[in-house]
C-alpha cells in the first residue's frame, strides 16, 4: 500500500484533487482487503500461524467476506466523494506528465522477472504447504527469500539495513507482556467474563469476539490487541461447545481485529504512514478527518462481517 | 541579484508560500531555489514492517511537487531551480543556505484550511526564522 500512496498524492494534485480524497479510501481498501488472505494483514498472520490454518483454508474463509466488504467500502466512497471526483480536471501539464511516466519505468528487468517467478513459485508454496506436514506460511516465506538472496544476490548490507529490528523487538517485548498476563491469570479472568455474558452460545461468543475486537483496534493498534487477544480466543474456543470445530471466534477475532482498524488512524500501521506521507506531501489528516469516512466504513464491515459468520457458520 | 530559498510541499499553504516567494523574485529580480525535504522521522511513530523504499517514493513526490514550483516561476518569468534533500526540515533548511548561498528564506505560514498546513507550525515559525537570520546571516521572510 505504501508506494501507492505518494503516486496517488501526485496523481490527485495533478487532476486538482485533494489528495485525501484517493489516500483514504486507498488506505481502508488496505485494510479490508488484507482479511482475504493469510498474509494480508498482520492480525491475519498472527492468528493464522498460531491456530495453523493453511493459505487455502484461510483464503476460502475470509475472502468471500472480505470481497463483500471491499464493494460495501467502494459505494461508501462513491457516496462520499462523487462530487470531488465530477470537479476534476482533465489535463495535466507536459512536465507533471513526464514527472509521472518517468516513476512508471522498469529500472531492472532481469530482477523483475527473477522476483516475479521465485513470487509465484512461493504463492503456490502457500497452498501446498498443507500437504508437507502443514507447514506454517513463514516457512514457505523464508524458503522464497533464500532462493531468491541466492538468485538475484543483493547487497546484503543494504537487505539488513531493510529489516525492522525494532519491530521485531517490539513483538518480543509484546510476547513477554502476553506471556506475564496468562501466568498471572489476568488472560483467564478476561475470558471467564466473556463467557458469563455469552453463556454456551457460540454466536453470541462470536459477535462478542468480533465487535470488542473491532471497537479496541480502533482504539489502540491492532496488531498488539490481536497479540494479547489470543489467549482469550484460545480459552473461548476450548471452553464454548463446537467453537473449536469450525474456528469461529478466531475468525471473529481476524475480522475484528482487521476490519476495525480502519475506525481510526491509529488502528493500524497503513493508517499511521498514510498520514506521515500526507503530511509529507503539505496535507493534513486529522483523527476527527480520518474517523469521518473510518467510523462509518468500520460499522457497515463490522456488520457485514457478524451476519457473515452467523450465517456461515 | 540575489537568491531567494523557497522551501516548499504540496498543499495549499505551500503554493501560497510559492506564489509569494516567486513575486517577491519578481520584484527584485531575484533567482529562486525551490528545495524539498524528504523527512522520514514520521516512520518512527509506527511499529509496522515498513519494507518497501518510502524513501525512494518521498524523493520522487518532491520532485514532483518541485516541477510544479519551477513551471510557476517560468509563467512568471522567474529563473528557477530545485533541489531534494534528505533529513530534518529545519537542519536541511540552514544548511541548503549555506551551500547555495541564498540571500533570502522565505517561509509559509501554516494555513488556517483543515486539509491542508505549512512545513512548520506557527510557535515555531518565527524562532526557526530567527535561527536562519543568526546562523546564515541570510533575510527570512514569513509569508
Amino acid at each position: 500500500m505504501h508506494p501507492l500512496v505518494p503516486l496517488s498524492i501526485q496523481i490527485a494534485v495533478a487532476i486538482g484533487l485533494n489528495p485525501l480524497v484517493l489516500v483514504i479510501p486507498e488506505v481502508l481498501a488496505s485494510n479490508i482487503g488484507g482479511a482475504a488472505t493469510l498474509i494480508g494483514d498482520p492480525p491475519s498472520t498472527i492468528v493464522g500461524s498460531h491456530v495453523g490454518i493453511s493459505f487455502g483454508e484461510y483464503l476460502v474463509n475470509m475472502a468471500p467476506v472480505a470481497m463483500i466488504c471491499m464493494i460495501a467500502l467502494l459505494a461508501i466512497s462513491w457516496l462520499i466523494y462523487r462530487k470531488d471526483f465530477a470537479d476534476t480536471k482533465r489535463s495535466v501539464s507536459p512536465a507533471l506528465a513526464e514527472q509521472m511516466a518517468s516513476e512508471s519505468k522498469i529500472i531492472n528487468q532481469t530482477t523483475l522477472y527473477k522476483a516475479s517467478l521465485i513470487t509465484l513459485i512461493t504463492f503456490i508454496g502457500f497452498f501446498l504447504a498443507e500437504f508437507f506436514d502443514q507447514m506454517p506460511p513463514g516457512v514457505v516465506a523464508l524458503c522464497g527469500a533464500a532462493v531468491l538472496i541466492v538468485w538475484v544476490r543483493p547487497n546484503m548490507h543494504d537487505m539488513l539495513h531493510e529489516v525492522d529490528w525494532t519491530t521485531l523487538l517490539f513483538f518480543i517485548g509484546l510476547f513477554v507482556v502476553v506471556g506475564a498476563m496468562e501466568a498471572t491469570g489476568a488472560i483467564d479472568w478476561l475470558a471467564t467474563r466473556i463467557i458469563l455474558i455469552a453463556g454456551d452460545s457460540i454466536d453470541k461468543a462470536a459477535l462478542l469476539t468480533t465487535w470488542v475486537a473491532g471497537i479496541t483496534s480502533g482504539i489502540v493498534a491492532n496488531i498488539p490487541f490481536t497479540v494479547a487477544a489470543l489467549p482469550v480466543a484460545d480459552y473461548l474456543s476450548a471452553n464454548i461447545p463446537g467453537a473449536l470445530e469450525n474456528r469461529l471466534i478466531y475468525w471473529a477475532l481476524i475480522l475484528g481485529a482487521d476490519l476495525g482498524g480502519n475506525a481510526t488512524y491509529l488502528g493500524s500501521a497503513p493508517n499511521i504512514v498514510a498520514v506521515g506521507l500526507l503530511a509529507q506531501a503539505g496535507y493534513r489528516l486529522t483523527f476527527m478527518r480520518f474517523a469521518r469516512d473510518g467510523v462509518p466504513v468500520t460499522f457497515v464491515t463490522l456488520i457485514i462481517a457478524s451476519i457473515y459468520l452467523l450465517l456461515r457458520y | 541579484m540575489g537568491l531567494i530559498l523557497c522551501a516548499t510541499r504540496g498543499g495549499e499553504a505551500s503554493f501560497r508560500t510559492q506564489e509569494a516567494a516567486i513575486d517577491l523574485a519578481k520584484k527584485r529580480g531575484d533567482n529562486i531555489v525551490f528545495i524539498y525535504v524528504v523527512d522520514l522521522g514520521f516512520l518512527d511513530r509506527t511499529a509496522a514492517p515498513i519494507v518497501v523504499d518510502v524513501e525512494n517514493e518521498l524523493d520522487q513526490m518532491g520532485t514532483f511537487f518541485l516541477i510544479m514550483a519551477e513551471e510557476k516561476a517560468k509563467e512568471k518569468g522567474v529563473q528557477a531551480r530545485t533541489i531534494t534533500r534528505h533529513g530534518t526540515v529545519q537542519e536541511e533548511i540552514i544548511e541548503a543556505v549555506r551551500d547555495e548561498n541564498a540571500t533570502t528564506v522565505v517561509l509559509g505560514r501554516p494555513a488556517g484550511s483543515a486539509g491542508s498546513e505549512s512545513a512548520f507550525q506557527a510557535a515555531s515559525l518565527e524562532a526557526f526564522a530567527k535561527k536562519i537570520v543568526a546562523e546564515t546571516k541570510a533575510e527570512a521572510i514569513i509569508v
